[in-house]
């Protein structure tokens, strides 16, 4: 209960900050209605995609760094092994984006790629959410890594109090 | 048990359920991957394929791969770079939808790809800037092929200058995957309309749905005809060949003289500037084929200089025209007017096109003001009968200062104008000719184009000159039936811009401090309060 309450703060930290980025775009509009037209802010589906899109991975990253600050007592530590491996994961990221694979059923090393390669290929996706199309296995993965991490943090406050 | 094992025994269950859990997440991942679902939450799910695309793609016979080699990055001209946006979108529908064999959708960067791999084993795929329909049978289809081409250099007088991003919107026009483009604020020209989804089901039914025996172009030899295979970049004909092979059919060559009928898998014969005259039985296995067995047939026939030593006009072809509606003269198109010669080539310039009527094979060459060029040209008319059963179009014409000479090789140079003998100008130079009943599936009369010079189709103007590359694309689209695209609704597109004037913009630039303004107020209260209380 604990890590899951420290994640909900967290987590809701990071929308906080993301709904103080939309107000840009909502200003625009506001003051300048007929731009904002132009730029197609009056579209929900854009504003919809794209808020799921952040939120979305905000939830795995912020996970991400619930179970970095469980590895260790020093904030400083745990702040750099955030970004070490949020780093690693949006490189990853970059670097299977505009790639696609094929795999074959009968190999085992291939399901296994698949499945990481098919967790690590948000970026692939997110023409799609910026216009309104909800890929949902995306959606899915994120919450599969937000769940991990937050087990995997339980794992280790257990061990450390035990 | 010690307190040591036991120390030892709660390791090792950490780690096990450690292990545990990722193998579950691997494993739920998987299964994740599998799932193909995508929510479409656009107004008119714009991004969501036509119920009439879904059924249409229940016919397909063989699992189709849509192998794109275009590497995406920055450097690609801007519609470039839209248009692969346009289409990742509308792959995904298509990899989403529910077939009865999967399509699958691959993106190959050449210069990187393992020439090992799989695929690139499979489908032989060497050239790069390409979006390519496959099926595993060895259909294929190239739906779009990037040219990435330098702009000319503005210091060159000998050419036209023209930048990278002009060349590619105008490649991207041509190939009809956007219509009704609007010019935006700041005068650039973009597409309002994508017709992608069209046009690639047309595509993936071509390769994989269940195919008609009929897939070949035969061209004619015998008669010192151009060749299919003749590559010579002037006046060779292979680019020809290669857009017929773009529609994925096959390309041969028949000598109708030692043949006695023509093979079950012709379906278009083309005639490419013969110099010698066709005997009686190749001319009846012509007629036949395209009166009886829906053939289509497309003749392009030079001015000859000797005309001693033909005996039957229009190379004895004369009969069969005339029966459909044309008439091909031996006369010889002249133009005084120097204007209307490229300044560049020298080439002869076509820019007239029937004002009132409209035709598929002509309407984008109109709406674009492309000009065809060539060199000397013949007459095609419509023959004055009274044969109502067929419908005959003249499409494009030389222009109003020019007039076809009768009896041209005994003229004086410069010629005068014989009111009598000579022609007037405006001379058409392309007709078409169908039977009226023609989309009756039980009709079996084919289609005929005659082109008054077959120079138009040589090498060296099909890839320089974009009118004549659209002209036989068009000429092909018209008679294979492919103008009549499925009744699917372009996508509608948006188009975004920013326009601001200068207190505008610097209205907006103060307006975007508030939010920093007011966090750092939130900031400094805060920091007060904490220090009071």
């Amino acid at each position: 209960m604990v890590v899951v309450g420290k994640w909900c703060a967290c987590y809701l930290f990071f929308l906080l900050i993301v709904l103080l980025a939309f107000g840009y775009p909502f200003i625009l509009s506001i003051l300048f209605p007929v731009q904002g037209q132009n730029l197609g802010f009056n579209e929900k589906e854009i504003w919809l995609g794209n808020a799921l899109f952040i939120s979305m991975f905000g939830a795995s990253f912020t996970s991400i760094g619930i179970f970095a600050s469980s590895l260790t007592k020093n904030q400083m530590v745990a702040g750099m092994l955030t970004f070490t491996i949020l780093t690693l994961y949006i490189s990853c990221m970059a670097y299977l984006f505009g790639r696609n694979f094929s795999y074959d059923k009968n190999d085992l090393l291939d399901i296994l790629y698949l499945s990481i390669n098919s967790t690590m290929n948000g970026l692939n996706k997110l023409e799609q959410f910026a216009v309104g199309l909800i890929d949902i296995p995306t959606v899915l993965h994120q919450f599969t890594i937000t769940i991990f991490c937050i087990v995997l943090t339980t794992i280790q406050i257990n061990r450390i109090h035990r | 048990m010690d307190f040591k094992e036991a120390k030892r025994n709660k390791k090792i269950d950490i780690w096990v359920s450690i292990i545990l859990l990722i193998s579950l997440l691997l494993c739920v991942n998987f299964l994740i991957s599998n799932i193909k679902l995508n929510l479409d939450i656009t107004k008119d799910s714009r991004y969501s394929l036509s119920p009439e695309t879904i059924s249409r793609l229940s016919k397909i016979i063989t699992p189709v791969d849509i192998v794109i080699t275009i590497p995406e990055n920055n450097e690609l001209p801007k519609i470039v770079q839209k248009l692969i946006l346009d289409f990742n979108l509308l792959f995904t529908s298509f990899e989403n939808a529910k077939s009865k064999y999967p399509i699958r959708i691959h993106r190959i960067n050449i210069d990187t790809a393992i020439p090992s791999s799989e695929l690139i084993q499979r489908y032989q795929i060497t050239e790069r800037n390409q979006i390519i329909i496959m099926t595993p049978t060895g259909a294929k289809k190239v739906i779009y092929k990037y040219r990435d081409v330098d702009g000319t250099n503005v210091l060159d007088s000998s050419n036209i200058f023209r930048s990278k991003d002009s060349l590619a919107r105008e490649s991207i026009w041509e190939s009809g995957f956007y219509k009704n483009w609007k010019e935006t604020n700041n005068g650039i020209l973009e597409p309002s309309e994508f017709r992608g989804e069209q046009i690639i089901l047309n595509s993936i039914l071509d390769v994989a749905a269940r195919k008609e025996k009929r897939n070949t172009a035969y061209f004619t030899r015998g008669h010192g005809e151009g060749s299919p295979s003749d590559i010579n970049p002037h006046n060779g004909f292979s680019e020809m060949r290669s857009l017929i092979e773009d529609k994925n059919i096959k390309v041969s060559s028949l000598d109708l003289s030692t043949t006695s009928t023509i093979p079950d898998d012709a379906k278009l014969i083309i005639i490419t500037g013969p110099k010698g005259t066709f005997q009686d039985k190749e001319i009846s296995l012509l007629r036949d084929f395209i009166n009886l067995e829906k053939g289509r047939l497309l003749v392009a026939l030079d001015p000859i200089e000797e005309i001693s030593m033909i005996d039957r006009p229009a190379f004895g072809l004369r009969g069969v025209f005339k029966e459909w509606g044309i008439r091909c003269h031996d006369m010889l198109i002249h133009d005084p007017d120097q204007n209307n010669f490229d300044i560049f080539t020298g080439d002869y310039s076509l820019k007239t096109y029937a004002k009132d009527q409209s035709h598929k094979i002509t309407d984008k060459l109109k709406e674009g003001r492309f000009s065809i060029l060539s060199t000397r040209m013949r007459p095609v008319e419509l023959a004055s009968n009274d044969n109502i059963n067929f419908i005959t179009q003249e499409v494009l014409y030389s222009s109003k200062s020019s007039w076809a000479l009768s009896s041209w090789t005994n003229r004086k140079s410069p010629p005068i104008k014989n009111d009598i003998l000579d022609m007037e100008g405006p001379v058409p130079v392309v007709a078409t000719s169908e039977y009226k009943n023609n989309h009756n599936e039980y009709s079996s009369r084919g289609k005929l184009v005659v082109v008054g010079s077959s120079k138009i189709f040589t090498n060296r103007r099909l890839k320089e000159n974009s009118g004549n590359r659209i002209l036989c694309k068009n000429i092909f689209n018209w008679m294979l039936d492919e103008t009549n695209l499925l009744d699917i609704k372009p996508q509608k597109l948006n188009l975004y811009s920013l326009n601001m004037n200068e207190n505008e913009f610097t209205k907006l630039l103060y307006s975007l401090g508030i939010i920093p303004l007011c966090i750092a107020i939130l900031g400094a209260f805060v920091s007060w309060l904490r220090k009071e209380l």
